[in-house]
């Protein structure tokens, strides 16, 4: 099944503008509220059952295996086939571009609670990268010069969103030590600590990357998202960027939420006990309640490039900005730069030295 | 009347010669009666000896302060520092009125050495100033490399001179810089590798953007962290002590005594 939205002045197929936040017909330039397309969305949805059966899998003309997780659809503007990921939510019709929506990928598994609609263009994301790339002395200047985008995508990545409370126990050896001298000795008292740190914390909207396509790294490495900006989930907003649906339960999402509560949580008592020289954790126990998780999609850019044979993939958070990815090394501007601040630092050491000594 | 004449005049040379030994007050010359270096112990050789003077010469007239190197066999009755004192007074030595000079004496007999300074001598050469610098002389003269010795005494006055008109005299912390030892280079190196490992190091971590995150503070609740029973129970006490460095006094400037012809002189003196 596939969603397409049309425009309710001329016809055309409409996408989501981030940069005004409304639907924008990119024909007659009309602008729709969200609320609009929610009314009109829900209307939709009773007209549906006219096309049934879009779903065709062209068997027997794929090798066994390569099916699966593969689906096509007819595009409803010009009849051509889409090819998607069993996962994709939204896409683009690689032959007349109107943005789609495939209905069917939300079947069988929840509805997003909320969504993050893009803030950020793709101009933007490509205007990043850029920036990206910039005053990094040793990245290949090829790679730079040639700077080759081979594609940038607006994904809507499904998030798990974990709220919960940490109640925390906390006992530190710390000690406090102080030095004072009379005409012969140096005295050096160091008295013992034992600190105890009762207390709880809470943490909302830790969010997990419920999509195995996504690096876990490079999804956390593009947060924080802020929450403030989240709207109740409509289909509409994905229209024009691709979407996936989670293939990575919260049951298994879970884990790597609590790990990141523990760590704050230990973090930010450490941080009530002052006053001491040095302060050890002896003995930590955080218990975890009320865990509650919600089902959300972030927007990010995602941009591919082939250098020397391998792919950079780059992140951009869709909604701040931050730009992430590792970018290759130049190996011989390296060495270069390390003999050259060998040789200067070794020159201003011996010089000192004989000025001080 | 002539012999009688002639023997006066015979007295008045004997008293002369003797006086210095036997303590009565003497005249100090107008001019100077000897050359800058009096080998009367034989240490030297001739074309040493001549191009030491030499030496002494030109520095001195440049700097207008003599410096001068005296050997004997004995000191008879005297002190080596009353000797170096009146072997500069009675034979003339110095510049100006303030006769500026120094004098290194060495005496076999016993070997004992003695620095003498006089008027600017004594601003130029400092206590810790003669303890450097007769370090490094006492170093060659004993190895019995007594040209060398000289040579080198005669080099450090001239850059003490020089340290003492254009700053400020070598003094305890201010003293004259060694050369750095050889093994300084490859320590250099290594350091300096460190240091250029750690900006290389920063400047490849720029490269590097993406990593998990370490744990959850920018989703934390505001306000929600409620502390409950917090307690800091003191358990015991450890003192330990440890000896202070004692602290080596340091002196500066230079002491000064009086010699027999009521002059002031500076000077150190030991055994080599």
């Amino acid at each position: 099944m596939l969603q397409e939205y049309k425009c309710p002045a001329c016809g055309g197929a409409i996408g989501f503008d981030s940069s005004i936040q409304k639907m924008k017909c990119p024909y007659c330039d009309t602008e729709f509220e969200m609320e609009t397309l929610k009314a009109f969305d829900e209307q939709l949805k009773k007209e549906r059952p006219e096309e049934m059966n879009w779903e065709s899998k062209a068997g027997g003309q794929w090798e066994e295996g390569e099916t699966e997780g593969l689906l096509v659809y007819g595009c409803k503007s010009c009849g051509g086939e889409i090819l998607a990921d069993a996962n994709t939510a939204a896409t683009s019709c690689p032959y007349c571009d109107n943005p789609v929506v495939i209905m069917g990928q939300f079947k069988g598994s929840l509805k997003p609670d909320y969504v993050i609609p893009f803030k950020l263009n793709k101009g933007l994301a490509k205007a990043f990268f850029k920036r990206h790339l910039m005053g990094k002395k040793l990245l290949p200047k090829v790679f730079k010069d040639q700077n080759h985008i081979e594609e940038v995508k607006g994904i809507y990545v499904p998030f798990w969103l974990f709220d919960t409370d940490a109640d925390a126990n906390i006992r530190y050896r710390a000690t406090r030590v102080t030095t004072w001298s009379d005409k012969n000795y140096t005295y050096t008292k160091t008295s013992f600590y034992s600190v105890i740190r009762e207390g709880s914390i809470g943490f909302e909207k830790i969010p997990v990357d419920g999509s195995s396509n996504m690096d876990d790294d490079l999804m956390e490495s593009i947060e924080p998202f802020d929450f403030k900006d989240a709207v109740d989930f409509q289909t509409a907003y994905l229209a024009g960027y691709l979407a996936d649906k989670y293939d990575v339960t919260e049951e298994e999402s879970v884990e790597r939420a609590n790990q990141r509560v523990r760590q704050s949580t230990e973090d930010t008592f450490r941080f009530t006990v002052s006053g001491y020289s040095t302060v050890t954790p002896e003995n930590t126990s955080i218990r975890l309640r009320n865990g509650r998780a919600k089902y959300a999609l972030y927007p990010v850019w995602i941009l591919n490039t082939k250098w020397k044979g391998k792919t950079y993939t780059f992140a951009m958070n869709g909604q701040t900005g931050k730009f992430v990815g590792n970018l290759p090394l130049d190996k011989v501007a390296y060495l270069k730069y390390l003999t050259l601040y060998t040789a200067i630092s070794s020159i201003i050491i011996y010089t000192i030295a004989r000025i001080v000594l | 009347m002539k012999a009688k004449l002639q023997l006066s005049m015979l007295l008045l040379l004997i008293i002369t010669i003797l006086l210095p030994g036997l303590g009565f007050a003497r005249e100090i010359p107008e001019e100077r009666l000897l050359p800058r270096l009096v080998d009367d112990a034989g240490l030297l050789t001739r074309d040493q000896e001549m191009s030491l003077v030499e030496k002494l010469d030109e520095i001195s007239e440049r700097q207008k302060l003599d410096i001068v190197v005296a050997t004997v066999d004995s000191l008879g009755q005297s002190t080596p520092t009353e000797y170096a004192d009146d072997f500069f007074d009675y034979n003339g030595y110095g510049f100006g009125d303030n006769a500026d000079g120094i004098l290194l004496l060495l005496s076999m007999e016993e070997r004992d050495w003695a620095v003498s300074t006089t008027g600017y001598g004594i601003t130029v050469f400092t206590d810790a100033g003669q303890e450097y610098l007769m370090g490094k002389v006492l170093e060659e003269l004993r190895e019995g490399n007594y040209y060398k010795g000289f040579d080198l005494y005669a080099d450090l006055c001239d850059d003490f001179i020089n340290q003492a008109k254009d700053k400020k005299p070598y003094d305890n912390g201010n003293m004259p810089k060694e050369p750095l030892s050889p093994k300084w280079i490859p320590i250099s190196i290594f350091l300096g590798a460190i240091v250029s490992f750690i900006i290389t190091g920063s400047m490849k971590r720029k490269l590097k953007s993406v990593s998990m995150q370490r744990a959850a503070s920018s989703y934390l609740k505001d306000d929600s962290l409620k502390l409950g029973a917090s307690r800091d129970l003191f358990l015991y006490t450890v003192v330990s002590k440890r000896e202070r460095p004692k602290e080596s006094s340091s002196s500066t400037g230079s002491s000064t005594h009086t010699s027999s012809s009521g002059r002031s002189h500076g000077g150190s003196s030991g055994k080599f």
